[in-house]
């Protein structure tokens, strides 16, 4: 049976047993990768080695602007990939433009061309960052701060994120998750922990956890706090999806910059936390598309290989 | 929380404001709504390193699309780059980072560089035209635009008037494009003897693969000046011609 019908029907599946928005309804798929430019060539040639694919799906359009009647411009040759990998994969949607935790309004138009992507390539789940990507500008207008910035833990805070993921889940009725965030800096005073926020705020909103292992693995470090204790305390039961990836060192600190293969520590925090997830649908690879010349296809298909391994152990149950 | 999240966003795209606000925190602060505690939290970030991070990010994210887009331009402009690029930030701090909108703005904000004669590399302003027609391609609709173009025909069907078809770009070179583009792309400076003369470079982005060719000079001036919107008295058989090519199309 082709992959996309099994796919079809494991959707079909799950969905008659849980709200289609509820975490647990979305599919099991395996090993993904994040798509990026460099892999046009990749993709097609190993189909076998991936289950699914992760998509920004902000790569595939241009974004003219909210005082543009026709804001959205899909690019045409992205587009076509995207139609053909969509025929032979399932496909999650890593977004980065809902900027979730700022302070000025959701960008509602975002969120429709995201569910207009989701109609036409029917996500697996989708998710975005707990982070805010938009600030209110001096002349009115919302800008990008040229880097998502971390929130900070509080009660105003978390009521603001949870309301709106409840917005983002009435537009969207599939899973939708939010990945925890590197910061470089600490904010002191804050009311919780960053992982009493995130308890707190799957508890409350029903939005699952996309546990980014290297953000994780990046505070840590630069943090110096214990990642495994960190993974301990969290409810893993609400983690659905696991980034992994590489960093390196810039400017003092360990950034998250996707720079080629995991480092070991991501994969000793992988195979703890693959063990405790019970929900756990997907585990996806990323890397920066400058990167793939130094990796070059084996590169890649290495890191997919381990984390399939990884994968392979998780408990029958899952 | 606004208050907080547009001081933190203003002092990670600025380095000098973070020393400012280090220095003398009444001045800056008094200049966004904050809580006591949204001002203790301003003041002890800055004086983290990972602060500094965040800035050298900042600049790191929106030298990116600059970078990738302009290669050559960025070459060319060598040493000068950071400076302009700091400038170019000053005067746009809003960005919405997408990358077609950032790149056109840099290069809008060249062009008037070089006008007030800041920046005086004679090959800038034609490489840059290069680079900049080659991202318009890159972000082009391009099928829609055809489609466009198909179903206005019918309407100029017979009109002298016309203009160059919106996927063709004509550009003038001072020095041999193909030598001095091919120096540029491998990071090395051309000689200032490089290949002088007139040359006309048509870039022609119908298909799926834009294509460039040289063309003679009389040919590139004339489709320059349709492309500038000049209204030509043409013969009837030279409107036809140029309609023929694919190169221009007709308007009512």
């Amino acid at each position: 049976m082709l992959v996309r019908q099994r796919y079809q029907m494991m959707i079909t599946e799950q969905t008659a047993v849980a709200d289609a928005d509820d975490v647990s309804s979305a599919p099991a798929l395996g090993i993904g990768l994040l798509y990026n430019g460099a892999l046009t060539e990749f993709v097609p040639s190993n189909l076998d080695v991936f289950d699914y694919i992760s998509i920004t799906p902000d790569l595939f359009w241009l974004d003219r602007g909210p005082r543009n009647a026709e804001r959205y411009e899909e690019l045409e040759g992205w587009i076509e990939t995207l139609d053909w990998i969509a025929a032979r994969r399932p496909i999650v949607s890593h977004n980065i433009g809902l900027s979730i935790g700022t302070a000025s309004s959701l960008d509602t138009a975002y969120l429709e061309q995201i569910d207009r992507f989701n109609q036409r390539y029917n996500f697996a789940w989708h998710s975005d960052h707990l982070s805010f990507a938009q600030v209110r500008g001096k002349n009115g207008d919302d800008h990008h701060p040229g880097l998502a910035c971390p929130i900070p833990y509080d009660r105003d805070m978390l009521d603001l994120v949870a309301g709106r993921v409840e917005l983002v889940k009435e537009r969207i009725p599939i899973p939708f998750l939010l990945e925890n965030s590197v910061y470089f800096v600490d904010i002191p005073e804050q009311e919780m922990t960053e992982v009493e926020f995130l308890n707190e705020l799957t508890r409350r909103s029903g939005c699952g956890l996309l546990l980014d292992l290297h953000n994780l693995y990046t505070n840590a470090r630069n943090h110096k706090f214990d990642a495994f204790k960190f993974i301990d305390d969290l409810d893993l039961s609400t983690v659905i999806e696991i980034h992994i990836a590489g960093g390196d060192e810039f400017a003092g600190m360990y950034t998250d910059s996707h720079a080629g293969p995991c480092p070991e520590p991501v994969w000793d925090l992988l195979s703890h936390v693959i063990l405790r997830t019970p929900n756990l649908r997907g585990v996806t690879f990323e890397f920066h598309f400058s990167y793939y010349p130094l990796m070059q296809e084996a590169g890649v298909l290495a890191q997919l290989e381990r984390a399939r391994e990884q994968w392979a152990r998780r408990p029958l149950t899952n | 929380m606004m208050g907080f999240q547009q001081a933190m966003c203003d002092l990670v795209a600025s380095p000098d404001l973070c020393m400012q606000l280090a220095e003398s925190p009444e001045e800056v602060l008094s200049r966004y709504e904050l809580s006591d505690r949204d001002r203790r939290r301003l003041l002890a970030v800055v004086q983290q390193p990972g602060m500094e991070v965040n800035c050298s990010l900042y600049r790191a994210n929106r030298i990116t699309p600059i970078y990738n887009l302009l290669p050559c331009t960025c070459f060319l402009l060598g040493d000068s780059l950071m400076k302009e690029a700091v400038e170019f930030w000053n005067e746009f701090g809003e960005t919405r980072l997408q990358f077609n909108e950032e790149v056109e703005r840099f290069v809008a904000f060249l062009r008037r560089r070089i006008a007030l004669g800041i920046l005086s590399n004679p090959l800038l302003a034609e490489v840059l035209a290069y680079e900049l027609a080659v991202n318009e391609f890159r972000f082009a609709a391009r099928l829609e635009i055809l489609a466009g173009l198909e179903s206005a025909k019918a309407a100029a069907a017979g009109s002298t008037r016309l203009k160059l078809h919106p996927l063709v770009r004509i550009l003038s070179f001072s020095r041999e494009p193909y030598q001095l583009l091919e120096l540029l792309e491998k990071q090395h400076r051309p000689p200032d003897d490089l290949a002088p003369g007139e040359f006309w470079l048509l870039l022609d982005g119908r298909n799926e693969d834009f294509e460039t060719r040289l063309i003679p000079s009389e040919i590139g001036r004339l489709l320059a000046e349709i492309g500038a919107g000049a209204e030509l008295l043409l013969s009837n058989e030279d409107v036809e011609a140029l309609v023929d090519s694919g190169l221009t199309v007709r308007v009512r």
